[in-house]
């Protein structure tokens, strides 16, 4: 299995879930699963409203239940549902990206409480003489955890922080008034004296890049933030078209001719057999639409790589659930049950010529038989059966 | 991370079940009553279950294993379960499956008796259905047998059926030892 780049592709490393948060921040994780879909479990991802319940999904993950599904309904609360009731939740989509980037600054917050609060119990039991452990639960960024050893904080361990005090001070901040950068020691004195100019410590390498990553911040802010309020759907209006979601199509009344068309005028490959084309476009459809609803959807390219991988991912499934079909030896248990499927054509046979008393017998007899027993249980099989059982009690 | 998260079926199912792994671990399972993760970090979509038999059945005091087998395309699928050994129960084949709604998808129902409300949808997890599991053997669902003699010996002649369940559990636990 080729799970190394599968995990690889998934960025196994920023698998989060609620209970990141120390227990003793409860409502931190049932905040955290309300924004999480309750498909795939993460963050919610172009989040829609399925307008027939109420309930909200990643675009994507409803898309492919309701797909996936013989009846469509709401995957939470099984309400009847069909594909034109996904609206965009945009307050949600919003709501999700700025808890993306508070979640990692509070989690460290959480934990940071929590480790120093174990400290000091230590202390306090005579402990002090042992090593101080290493902050275990720390978040990626070692920043993200400086802004938050914020002046209040640091009075109260004042004697064994001093090396981080003097890292704090290094540490940067938005202000939260003119969202320029300013050193987190100084953001007190900087909102006072009415946002003034700040110089910037010389805040070099991997911090600052995992700044511009957490915080958007420059260069990173434009393109991120800018596409989340929806400017960036905005200009497209002005220059072209929105692009519109794509149609669903029923294959079966096409020919070979026209659905290889509908594949090239989606620019997707034409390889392997007429299922396989009629997959690849319909999955195409649905990871189409679900792009259409981020507030910035990726482009056609990435999205044409990923059904690519999609479609490599399915023809590898299928394989494997042949093999194992394969192993199965069907005819060799038919075989083994002869004896059995005997008695019960029998008896079934006896029981439509409508002669109870045989059926008397094959139920009571020492051996019993599993249709006999299944009646016993539940009468009503009888006539599903196609046999007119009588149980043996009555 | 802020740039849009790249899903693919696959990639999907890989990262529920390792969401639902770290879940399971770090808050483990309510009152312990079982655990479970995959068999190897490998391969993420083979798992083991433990579970304890529930307090005030006779399946107290039994630990049993089982093989959870997740599908490619998990949530959407549901992943099927087996006891190895198999248990004795009405509602466990003889190979050791597990015959229980909330594992059958809406369009599957081998006994046509289980209402599509109680079956399994992608929000459903590991931990919902182990818990079901849980109650099931304290609670055997007659209605969609799986083993029709245990149904049997459960309905007629439940003293029979408790002494069966507790031989095997003791069986079990000396293999074990």
């Amino acid at each position: 299995m080729d799970l190394a780049s599968a995990l690889a592709a998934t960025g196994a490393d920023d698998v989060s879930d609620p209970s990141d948060f120390p227990e003793s921040f409860g409502v931190l994780r049932t905040l955290d699963r309300t924004l999480r879909c309750p498909i795939c479990k993460d963050l919610f991802n172009a989040p829609v409203l399925l307008a027939t319940c109420g309930h909200s999904f990643c675009s994507l993950c409803i898309r492919e239940a309701l797909k996936e599904g013989e009846k469509k309904e709401c995957s939470a609360c099984r309400v009847p549902t069909q594909e034109s009731s996904i609206k965009k939740n945009i307050g949600l989509e919003e709501s999700v990206e700025a808890y993306k980037v508070a979640r990692a600054i509070v989690l460290s917050f959480a934990n940071d409480v929590v480790s120093r609060k174990r400290r000091r119990e230590e202390t306090v039991n005579g402990m002090d003489e042992t090593p101080r452990p290493k902050r275990v639960k720390r978040e990626s960024s070692d920043q993200v955890m400086q802004i938050l050893d914020l002046d209040d904080e640091r009075t109260e361990e004042s004697e064994d922080s001093e090396v981080e005090m003097v890292e704090n001070s290094k540490a940067l901040v938005h202000c939260p008034i003119c969202t320029r950068k300013v050193p987190a020691n100084r953001i007190n004195a900087h909102i006072d004296e009415a946002c003034p100019e700040e110089q910037l410590p010389g805040d070099k390498g991997k911090g600052k890049a995992q700044w511009a990553m957490l915080l958007g911040g420059p260069g990173g802010k434009k393109s991120a933030k800018g596409g989340r309020k929806g400017s960036g759907k905005e200009r497209d209006r002005s220059s072209s078209p929105p692009p519109r979601p794509l149609a669903k199509v029923s294959y079966h009344t096409l020919s070979n001719k026209q659905v290889k068309g509908l594949l090239l005028d989606q620019g997707l490959p034409e390889a392997g057999d007429r299922k396989q084309w009629e997959q690849r476009h319909a999955q195409w459809i649905t990871m189409y639409n679900a792009n259409l609803d981020s507030s910035k959807p990726k482009a056609v390219e990435l999205l044409r790589r990923d059904l690519d991988r999609w479609e490599r991912l399915r023809v590898r499934d299928e394989k494997e659930k042949e093999a194992r079909v394969s192993r199965v030896d069907s005819k060799g248990y038919e075989k083994s049950q002869d004896d059995h499927f005997a008695k019960l054509i029998a008896q079934a046979r006896a029981s439509a010529k409508g002669n109870p008393n045989v059926i008397k017998q094959g139920a009571t007899s020492d051996k019993p038989i599993e249709i006999s027993s299944d009646v016993e249980m539940e009468p009503e099989t009888t006539a599903r059966g196609g046999a007119q059982l009588i149980p043996p009690e009555s | 991370m802020l740039g849009g998260s790249k899903k693919t079926q696959s990639s999907t199912a890989l990262r529920r079940l390792m969401t639902e792994y770290k879940q399971l671990t770090t808050n483990g399972a309510p009152d312990g009553m079982f655990t479970a993760g995959p068999v190897s970090e490998d391969n993420f979509f083979e798992w083991e279950a433990l579970i304890q038999g529930p307090e005030g059945t006779p399946f107290e005091g039994g630990v049993f294993l089982a093989r959870l087998t997740f599908p490619t395309d998990y949530p959407l699928s549901p992943f099927k379960m087996k006891f190895d050994p198999p248990l004795f129960h009405p509602n466990i084949y003889a190979n050791g499956e597990v015959c229980i709604s909330i594992l059958h998808t809406p369009g599957d129902d081998p006994h046509m008796y289980e209402l599509s409300s109680e079956r399994w949808s992608p929000v459903q997890s590991v931990e919902k259905v182990l818990l079901s599991v849980i109650s099931m053997l304290a609670e055997p669902n007659l209605e969609s047998g799986a083993n029709i003699d245990c149904c049997k010996l459960y309905r007629d002649n439940r003293e029979e059926y408790e002494r069966r369940v507790r031989k095997m559990i003791e069986e079990q636990l000396e293999v074990l030892e």
